[in-house]
């Protein structure tokens, strides 16, 4: 008997659209989605199809045209500027492709200023971003460093570390491999599959389909709808069987 | 650098840099357009004032040196001694009348002056006179009276003017307003008054003993004016001559022109001052746009830009929005500059009109253009060595190392303060240069308060710095009922206290001077006495700040008056601003050594009740009318001159606060505008993160607080030092060698208060386009 998840972003009727001068561009519309708790989503699609666009309305970082989005039983779409900024400080993790830590702070205080956000007791936000270094393997010494001294991988991990210190109900990850390299991208990518195996929702946008592998609902955009839907059981390095299905969910789609 | 060829090649850059930081430009093109229109109004004054000065002075013929001798000394060949003195061209004599008169509600008050009157008919080759405006019909009661005391007095065409002597009135109907240049203004104590041949024969058979004889010397220009008045001082000292009044060219240009010149001296140091900070912050602004914009440099550099091109459109901006504002600013000043020269019509006593000077304007243009090129190339010269590859790697300045102040795992404190540490630090430059000009900003505005506080809060501290004893009430009883009179005043309770207290002349070294006499100065209101002790005894005198040069503590001097001379021992020096110093105090009884039958008996009277003045004054009035020659209520004086400083103090203090706001406003808006350019990513961070645009706001202006709050308050504090002695300098300019200035530290502090409240208030205000900054914007960027 299959589990009965718990839906923890639900949009309906979603619409985006940018105006282009005189014309405006639709890039989504009458987009109905359920993002499940302790999924690790992934958002596949070609470039320009709008993935992040969508990923971004889900969060709340931008706001969708029409429609309505219901995140953590909240109605997002409602918050003003200032509503949105504290509902994100909460329920929102974001880690993205240019990295961004603040360049003037080392690694630790770009952590910790995202952690006092919600937590007041500062020992108790240190202790817990000593843990989740130690959880992405970054040393002490290198926790002190500013973003421009380490490795594009040292810095997209704490960039994770910044995105869940406040243990959010989701992580937004836009294409956090993109700009590293095969050895960096895979010690990103297994932080990810370590805390969603640690029950953490993680929605996350790529057009690379070693990332999107690690992933066990893969959404597939196209045309400004959710085009098709391949779900996998959860990450294992030697499941070719599972690498397979995601390869014939990908050709089907016409990837 | 060949400006010229390049101007077509680098237009596109120039305009590219306009648009791109359009508030920048504007927010410097308003500063320059107040720095142009303060100099230029300077400059105007300057190039035209002491012209239009000259040329009255010059067309109305007047003497360099104008004396008055007694009728009575007058001999005959005076004119022919004077003539053959070396340096003197000519000497033409009239006869009129000296008084000491009291001119009553004069600018609605009663103000004391030495009043030379003249019959206005008779024929004048030398000072003539300019009338501005008379009425058609003479009466014998016509008075012309001179430009200054019509403005600055208040007198208008067929108004009385009543000139008290001794307590006698003599009322006048003011038939004309003229122009003269031989007297100065109120400052020299001394003016002419002119009247119809009939009226002037009977004024001065009512005023026999007071005739004078007026000697006009125009010099020849082969001697300096000292010496010329040095051989006639000695001529008529050889002679026993007493010189009645001495009115020089000299003293009585500087008299008439010392507002404007200090208008002229605040125009300019205040227009420096912005022009300073501004370009200071051209200089900071250009070192930031180098930063933020390497990259597209380095690509400008890479298609063959050379340097000096891209100066060249980093400096043009800033020159063409100089040259531009400067010109607005100029012709802005000319609005102002009639309302200006009627406020200097009114200090100066002849009428000018400004106009519009090529000279200024091209003095303004350039000076500010060379300034803005100067500080704007030193600048951007560092962009002749960047090299393309290294700017576009981004090998510049921006991946400098930096220190990470105030860890926040390490540091104790709420990660808020914390957090505004960090970017305090972080913009160490802009806080330094916050702090300079807070600091010097906060002397302006320790100055205003410690004014506000002397002027309006406790006005007695300036007045009677300026000032001589200030009771609430004089009365000029009759002298055979002077002692009863006193009993009767002692006797009064709402009195607390009455004074002889009296003011005569002397002679000293054959000048007259001005003295005050005081049965007893330990009980005077206000000591004029800063060097030695007030006189105590009959054979002792205290001389003015004028004497102190000439003379010593301990001293014997010798004071004439008429055929009496006696010996005083000199105990003190006294100031005094109204008559520059010229003037000595006595005893009752050392005074009445020399003149007891001139003295005219005054009592000055002091009241429990200081807002009860009036009614007291009237009740005595009243009560005992026949014992009193007349009454003057002094305080209303006082209360005039008060409000007359109180207005010019207020505009001082608002022309302050408003040029700290738009300096301080000036140097935020670059400083947080540039930030709000390089940290745009940083703040889109933060919000990403949850940091709402309050928190992030209150970050920004709060980095920028500790600097402005330190420079404030530690200037403020130190106004303890430096006010006094600030006000001791100020004060000394104009005579007066100790000040009765207070300076308040709670006031210090309250303007502090004030001035650290708007900062932050500015910042704030400031902070609000990051309101604009979506966390969205830098994904898609």
């Amino acid at each position: 008997m299959a589990v009965k998840k718990n839906v923890i972003i639900s949009a309906k009727n979603l619409k985006k659209e940018f105006n282009m001068g005189e014309t405006k561009q639709t890039i989504f519309e009458d987009l109905n989605l359920n993002i499940y708790k302790g999924d690790f989503t992934v958002i596949m699609g070609s470039s320009g199809a709008g993935k992040s666009t969508l990923m971004y309305s889900l969060s709340g970082m931008d706001r969708p045209t029409d429609g309505s989005i219901v995140f953590a039983d909240k109605e997002i779409t409602k918050y003003n500027d200032d509503q949105l900024a504290i509902f994100r400080r909460k329920n929102c993790g974001f880690v993205f492709q240019q990295i961004y830590l603040l360049e003037k702070m080392s690694l630790m205080d770009n952590v910790l200023t995202a952690g006092v956000l919600c937590e007041s007791d500062k020992r108790a936000v240190v202790k817990r971003a000593r843990e989740l270094f130690e959880l992405v393997n970054i040393p002490e010494i290198t926790q002190k460093k500013f973003s421009t001294q380490v490795s594009g991988g040292e810095a997209q991990r704490a960039g994770i570390v910044r995105a869940v210190i406040n243990n959010p109900a989701v992580v937004f990850a836009d294409e956090p491999t993109g700009a590293l390299n095969s050895h960096n991208s895979d010690a990103v990518l297994n932080v990810f599959t370590k805390l969603h195996k640690e029950g953490q929702s993680i929605i996350m946008v790529t057009h690379d389909k070693k990332t999107a592998l690690r992933g066990n609902r893969i959404l597939y955009f196209k045309d400004g709808q959710i085009f098709g839907e391949c779900n996998l059981k959860d990450f294992s390095e030697a499941d070719s069987e599972r690498e397979k299905k995601l390869d014939d969910f990908l050709d089907e789609m016409g990837w | 650098m060949k400006w010229g060829g390049n101007v077509n090649k680098i237009k596109s850059q120039i305009i590219h840099n306009l648009k791109k930081d359009k508030g920048a430009y504007i927010s410097f093109g308003i500063v320059i357009l107040f720095t142009a229109l303060m100099l230029n109004l300077a400059f105007v004054l300057v190039f035209q004032v002491d012209n239009a000065y000259n040329e009255k002075f010059t067309k109305l013929n007047t003497a360099t040196m104008n004396i008055c001798i007694s009728k009575m000394q007058d001999i005959d060949q005076l004119s022919q001694d004077l003539e053959e003195i070396e340096g003197v061209g000519k000497v033409e004599s009239r006869e009129a009348v000296f008084l000491e008169t009291v001119v009553k509600d004069f600018r609605n008050t009663d103000f004391s002056m030495n009043t030379v009157f003249y019959n206005m008919n008779e024929t004048r080759s030398v000072n003539k006179l300019e009338i501005k405006e008379e009425n058609e019909i003479i009466s014998e009661q016509s008075i012309y009276i001179p430009l200054y005391v019509a403005s600055f007095g208040e007198f208008e065409l067929n108004e009385e003017i009543i000139y008290e002597v001794g307590g006698e009135k003599n009322s006048f109907q003011v038939s004309g307003v003229l122009e003269e240049m031989q007297y100065g203004n109120y400052g020299k104590g001394l003016m002419g008054a002119y009247l119809p041949e009939e009226t002037y024969r009977e004024f001065a058979k009512k005023y026999a003993n007071n005739i004078v004889v007026e000697y006009s010397i125009m010099t020849d220009g082969s001697r300096e004016l000292i010496d010329v008045q040095n051989k006639v001082s000695s001529l008529l000292g050889d002679k026993g001559i007493v010189m009645l009044t001495n009115c020089d060219s000299v003293s009585t240009k500087s008299a008439r022109t010392m507002v404007c010149n200090l208008l002229i001296l605040i125009l300019i140091v205040f227009a420096l001052v912005i022009l300073l900070v501004s370009v200071f912050l051209c200089k900071f602004r250009i070192s930031n746009s180098i930063e933020a914009d390497m990259i597209n440099m380095g690509v400008l550099k890479a298609i063959g830009y050379t340097g000096n091109m891209i100066i060249a459109g980093m400096v043009l901006p800033y020159v063409i929005v100089t040259v531009a504002a400067a010109l607005l600013g100029i012709i802005v000043s000319y609005q102002v500059l009639p309302i200006l020269s009627q406020m200097l019509t009114l200090q100066a006593g002849f009428s000018f009109t400004l106009t519009f000077d090529v000279k200024s304007l091209m003095c303004v243009e350039v000076l500010l253009a060379c300034i803005v090129i100067v500080f704007t190339y030193t600048s951007a010269k560092r962009i002749k060595k960047l090299q393309p590859i290294h700017a576009i790697r981004g090998n510049g300045d921006t991946k400098r190392i930096r220190r990470n102040y105030f860890p926040l795992s390490e540091t104790l404190g709420k990660t808020q303060i914390l957090l505004i540490l960090k970017q305090m630090f972080a913009c160490g430059k802009q806080n330094l240069l916050l702090f300079g000009v807070s600091f010097v900003l906060t002397i302006l505005v320790a100055f205003a308060s410690t004014l506000f506080y002397n002027v309006i809060v406790e006005p007695n501290n300036f007045i009677s710095t300026l000032s001589e004893e200030m009771p609430e009430i004089v009365f000029y009883p009759k002298k055979e009922q002077e002692d009863l009179f006193l009993e009767k005043l002692q006797s009064n309770s709402k009195i607390e206290n009455v004074l002889k207290y009296t003011t005569g002349t002397v002679y000293i070294n054959d000048e007259l001077v001005t003295s005050f006499v005081c049965e007893d100065f330990s009980k005077v209101s206000n000591d004029l006495c800063y060097i030695g002790e007030n006189p105590k005894e009959k054979g002792e005198i205290a001389l003015g700040s004028a004497f102190e040069e000439k003379y010593n503590l301990g001293d014997k001097i010798e004071i004439e008056n008429g055929d009496i001379s006696c010996i005083y021992e000199v105990t003190g020096f006294v100031q005094s601003v109204n008559y520059q110093g010229n003037i000595c105090e006595f005893t009752i009884e050392g005074y009445e050594a020399l003149s007891a039958e001139d003295m005219v008996p005054s009592l000055y009277v002091y009241l429990q009740d200081k807002s009860q003045t009036e009614q007291v004054m009237e009740e005595i009035e009243e009560g005992y009318g026949s014992m009193i020659e007349s009454a003057n209520n002094y305080q209303k004086m006082t209360k005039t001159t008060q409000e007359m400083y109180a207005g010019i103090t207020s505009i001082v203090i608002i022309v302050i606060f408003i040029l700290t706001i738009l300096i301080v406003l000036f140097i935020l808006y670059i400083v947080i505008k540039s930030l709000l350019v390089q940290r745009k990513q940083e703040l889109g961070i933060y919000k990403a993160m949850g940091y709402s645009n309050w928190q992030l706001m209150v970050q920004m202006a709060g980095s920028f607080l500790p600097a402005s709050v330190i420079a404030v308050l530690l200037s403020s504090a130190l106004g303890i030092v430096y006010m006094p002695q600030m006000n001791q300098f100020i004060f000394q300019t104009v005579g007066a060698m100790k000040n009765n200035m207070e300076v308040s530290f709670v006031f210090l502090m309250v303007f502090a208060f004030i001035q650290i409240m708007i900062h932050f208030t500015i910042s704030i205000c400031l902070t609000m386009p990051i309101k604009k900054i979506s966390a969205y914007a830098l994904i898609k960027e």
